[in-house]
């Protein structure tokens, strides 16, 4: 699947042997994909499979993991969190990750800039105009959408180029799915590259370039994103199981 | 004028007593809070932490005859920049492990200043003279007001202002906040989280300095002298909630005043009145009175 003469270094993002434990428990076996810049992967496969593990232990917050990671030309195995955040890969978790002692404006403000931003702070907000409108409120007082639209504007504010997006739409209500696929089409116009983790398919389908489908901690099958969506959607839930 | 045959000068005058105390409990559980929060350590050296800022303060003047007004700048300064040291080398290693070895390594961290400051300067109390500009007082018509302690009052309540304002207002206490919550996700965003934590060691640390400071003048300086008022600030800890800013503060003042009345009304009652209201707190609203259940 990996093609062995890529040369990784003109990758945002090049994986291979991604190996991570949780204590004694070995959980990624082996993951291996490439992410050229301005393209957005995703990440689908059946709960447990690795997906969620996979992006915690690209940006560091696997404490036991060997093999390399490069982001942009650099390797970030032994790098600290802190350290391949400041490369410019930004990390949307799961549960958002909003502060509930802070306000929308200070959850905004709070990472670090590590990149110039592609999008200066009024075109964030027009992207998310609710959010310019509750800056006062705390953070944990949004709707789930809205939490879910900071966590990204909060990655956007900081300059990421490179973002990780996991599961982004869960829980969401059909219209939000909608705007946040709406928010990754312009993202990957505007040249960011994205890696998401997500298991509705039909969503992914509309924002990305290319799939890896992850089974038991490793990538078991890729699937460019061309010709019949319908087909191709089939045969991603086949994997899933749906 | 009396009530419960208590005059108004013996009232005022234990009000007074009850919030120059409470001023102390305050500062010193605000320090326990602020590391607590980020730590999650019991911080037990913040007693003997205590102490070196009020030996400082007498030091300084022995050994460099730098004035009460220098100690209120250096010895939080030397106080923080030790434990600093202390935090990196000692704490620092502990982190991945239970916060129980934490806490047991601050507790041996202050029986060894307690027992090194016993050895260099004996158990008996130093004295350190009141600053010749707050000496005096106010003569009121119920009561004789010092000046330093007046003076205490003001400085304590400006500096909690000033760590509230911190914390809360600026961009630093929203990254404090913040990997008080999820140190792992702020980590991930780019910040020195164990930074962070050494520079937050030092500043509640700096801060139980600044309360030793205040303490020079009115209290026996001696190596023992944070045991008592440490044990009482864990109390107010406990009470106001686990890590809580505005909680320690409130709950320093208010228990303070409570102990004070309690000397007025039942004065046997005077030193277990916190414990009682450390156990009822305990039993109805764990988290304490401005804690959030997690």
């Amino acid at each position: 699947m990996l093609d062995a003469q890529t040369d990784r270094h003109t990758m945002m993002l090049s994986v291979r042997d991604l190996h991570a434990w949780y204590g004694e428990s070995h959980v990624l076996h082996g993951i291996g994909f490439d992410v050229p810049p301005g393209q957005v992967i995703s990440l689908t496969g059946r709960n447990g499979a690795g997906k969620s593990t996979t992006l915690r232990a690209l940006i560091g917050l696997m404490k036991q993991r060997k093999g390399s990671v490069i982001v942009e030309g650099t390797e970030t195995i032994g790098l600290k969190p802190r350290q391949i955040a400041r490369l410019g890969m930004g990390f949307v978790p799961e549960d958002r990750g909003i502060f509930s002692s802070l306000s929308v404006q200070e959850n905004l403000m709070l990472p670090p800039v590590v990149r110039d931003p592609i999008l200066t702070m009024d075109e964030i907000l027009e992207l998310f105009p609710n959010l310019a409108r509750r800056m006062g409120s705390p953070g944990t007082k949004l709707s789930g959408g809205e939490q879910q639209m900071l966590s990204i504007a909060r990655m956007l504010r900081a300059g990421a180029p490179l973002l990780l997006l996991d599961e982004p739409t869960e829980g969401l209500a059909p219209v939000i799915i909608e705007q946040i696929g709406a928010t990754l089409r312009k993202l990957r116009e505007r040249g960011y590259t994205v890696v998401l983790v997500e298991q509705n398919v039909q969503f992914a389908w509309s924002v990305t370039d290319c799939f890896h489908v992850i089974e038991q901690g490793r990538v078991v099958d890729s699937l460019p994103v061309t010709g019949d969506a319908a087909v191709g959607i089939q045969s991603l839930k086949r994997y899933l199981g749906v | 004028m009396e009530f419960l045959n208590i005059s108004a000068a013996a009232f005022s005058g234990q009000m007074l007593l009850g919030l120059l105390n409470g001023a102390f409990y305050a500062m010193l559980s605000l320090g326990l809070a602020i590391i607590f929060g980020l730590l999650r350590v019991v911080n037990f050296a913040h007693g003997a932490q205590y102490m070196l800022g009020a030996f400082f303060t007498v030091l300084l003047l022995d050994w460099y005859g730098l004035n009460y007004w220098w100690a209120l700048i250096l010895a939080p300064l030397l106080t923080g920049l030790i434990s600093m040291a202390i935090e990196r080398t000692l704490i620092a290693p502990l982190a991945d492990a239970d916060h129980l070895y934490g806490l047991l390594m601050t507790f041996g961290i202050a029986m060894v200043l307690q027992g090194g400051f016993q050895i260099g300067f004996g158990s008996a109390g130093v004295p350190y003279r009141i600053p010749s500009e707050l000496a005096g007082g106010q003569r009121l018509s119920f009561m004789f007001l010092p000046n330093y302690r007046l003076w205490v009052l003001a400085a304590s309540a400006a500096v909690c202002l000033l760590i509230w304002v911190m914390i809360e207002r600026t961009r630093l206490g929203a990254l404090l906040r913040a990997a008080t919550e999820n140190p792992d996700l702020v980590g991930a965003f780019g910040i020195n989280v164990p930074l962070l934590i050494t520079l937050t060691y030092g500043l509640g640390a700096g801060l139980a300095a600044f309360a030793g400071v205040l303490a020079a003048p009115i209290y026996s300086v001696n190596p023992l002298m944070g045991v008592e008022l440490l044990i009482i600030a864990f109390a107010v800890v406990v009470v106001g909630g686990m890590g809580s800013i505005l909680g320690s503060v409130v709950t320093g003042f208010t228990l303070g005043l409570v102990e004070a009345l309690t000397k007025l009304v039942y004065p046997q009652a005077a030193s277990m009145v916190i414990f009682v209201i450390m156990i009822l707190v305990l039993m109805l609203r764990p988290y304490g009175l401005f804690g959030r259940q997690t």
